[in-house]
């Protein structure tokens, strides 16, 4: 005779075989992304994007966003314009997610496939190259996902009745 | 169910063979077979092996829930601002042809080559502009306001600048009717309508700088 008993353990001191995989908590960013029209050239700048990543079997799951009304161009009719075309109010955050290998932090380089969400829209991006320099207490990633306003279906937003071109390509630095 | 130490007892199990499934938050649960014999105490000992840990999620990254939420009619009043904007910024540029004909026309007027056709074509050129100038301000002035937002950068010069032509384009066919209604009476312009040409220069440098102060990075 065979029977399934079910033992719920209820623990209030977890042990220490428990313990939750290493996790990663992103202290300071700057992000910045570039748009080239044919009269100037202009940059946003964030300063308020979060991000963790939750380590486990050797694999980090990292997650970084940022709400899109964070960004500064220095022009505010400029950046609510770019939260219009963006879709900004109906979809506030910029998230960015991506699998890495644990040992990637003591590498020079990590090539990180990445789902960007943006405008509602996903854009994946293969193996974008990203620079990781490791001090005694933190460790700086840095690099450009290069973007374009295609892959988030967003129509390209024109001054003088020129528009601006394609690729905004964001620069990203991490500590 | 155990207790805080994980201990637990299955007391009165008739003999045979059973299934024991373990589990607990964070960790893998585990399933072992377990004989129980009659009359006998089967001790059995089981350890978890951690589990995976959750992936990091939005809700993690301490974003208040305005952060996280949308606002449908936010960007409502976003998109027909931007909307009015593009009708102010078409319809300002179109303006600037009347007001390059406005200005050649002035050549013909008020010297030598003074005539009556010519101070006609001036002063129709001249109100063809204001109309067109006061429709495209008209979309600027009433286009949505967001809230919290205050102008900085290169807008915030253009706006200051409005208020340098919008003024102008007040003064400038005021003065201009002025000046024509003397002419008209076959006398020299004189009085403040003698100010016409200067004011319109002044609007007309005010205007122009504030296209280029949206137009071109300084």
């Amino acid at each position: 005779m065979k029977e399934l008993l079910c033992v719920c353990l209820v623990l209030l001191a977890r042990p220490l075989a428990a313990a939750p995989g290493a996790q990663w908590t992103l202290v300071r960013s700057t992000l910045t992304y570039h748009v080239s029209h044919p009269l100037h050239q202009m940059e946003g700048v964030s300063h308020a994007a979060r991000g963790k990543a939750v380590c486990a079997a050797g694999e980090c799951e990292v997650l970084v966003a940022v709400p899109l009304r964070s960004f500064d161009s220095g022009d505010t009719n400029r950046d609510l314009h770019m939260q219009q075309a963006a879709r900004g109010a109906t979809f506030p955050m910029v998230t960015v997610r991506t699998k890495v290998p644990e040992s990637s932090a003591a590498s020079d380089t990590i090539h990180a496939d990445l789902d960007v969400e943006f405008a509602r829209e996903t854009a994946h991006y293969k193996q974008v190259p990203f620079q990781v320099t490791t001090t005694a207490d933190e460790t700086r990633i840095t690099g450009t996902i290069p973007a374009t306003l295609s892959d988030f279906k967003i129509d390209p937003p024109s001054l003088l009745t020129m528009p601006i071109k394609n690729q905004i390509p964001v620069m990203v630095e991490m500590t | 169910m155990t207790n805080q130490a994980g201990a637990y007892s299955v007391p009165n199990l008739p003999p045979g063979e059973y299934e024991l499934s373990v589990s607990a938050e964070g960790l893998e649960s585990k399933v072992v077979k377990v004989t129980v014999a009659a009359a006998e105490t089967q001790p059995v000992d089981v350890v978890l092996a951690p589990g995976m840990p959750p992936p990091p999620s939005l809700s993690d990254l301490g974003f208040t829930r305005q952060q996280l939420t949308g606002n449908p009619e936010e960007q409502a009043r976003l998109d027909r601002r931007t909307h009015m904007l593009k009708i102010h910024q078409r319809l300002g540029l179109f303006t600037t042809v009347p007001l390059a004909a406005t200005v050649v026309a002035s050549l013909f007027v008020g010297g030598r080559q003074e005539s009556r056709t010519g101070r006609n074509v001036h002063a129709a050129l001249g109100a063809v502009t204001a109309g067109t100038y006061w429709t495209s301000a008209s979309f600027a002035i009433f286009a949505p306001k967001v809230k919290g937002t205050k102008s900085s950068g290169p807008i915030r010069v253009h706006k200051m600048l409005a208020w340098v032509h919008g003024t102008g384009m007040v003064l400038t066919p005021v003065l201009g009717a002025m000046a024509y209604h003397q002419l008209g009476q076959g006398q020299r312009v004189h009085g403040i309508a003698s100010y016409h040409g200067a004011v319109g220069i002044v609007t007309l440098s005010a205007y122009a700088a504030a296209i280029m102060s949206v137009s071109i990075k300084f």
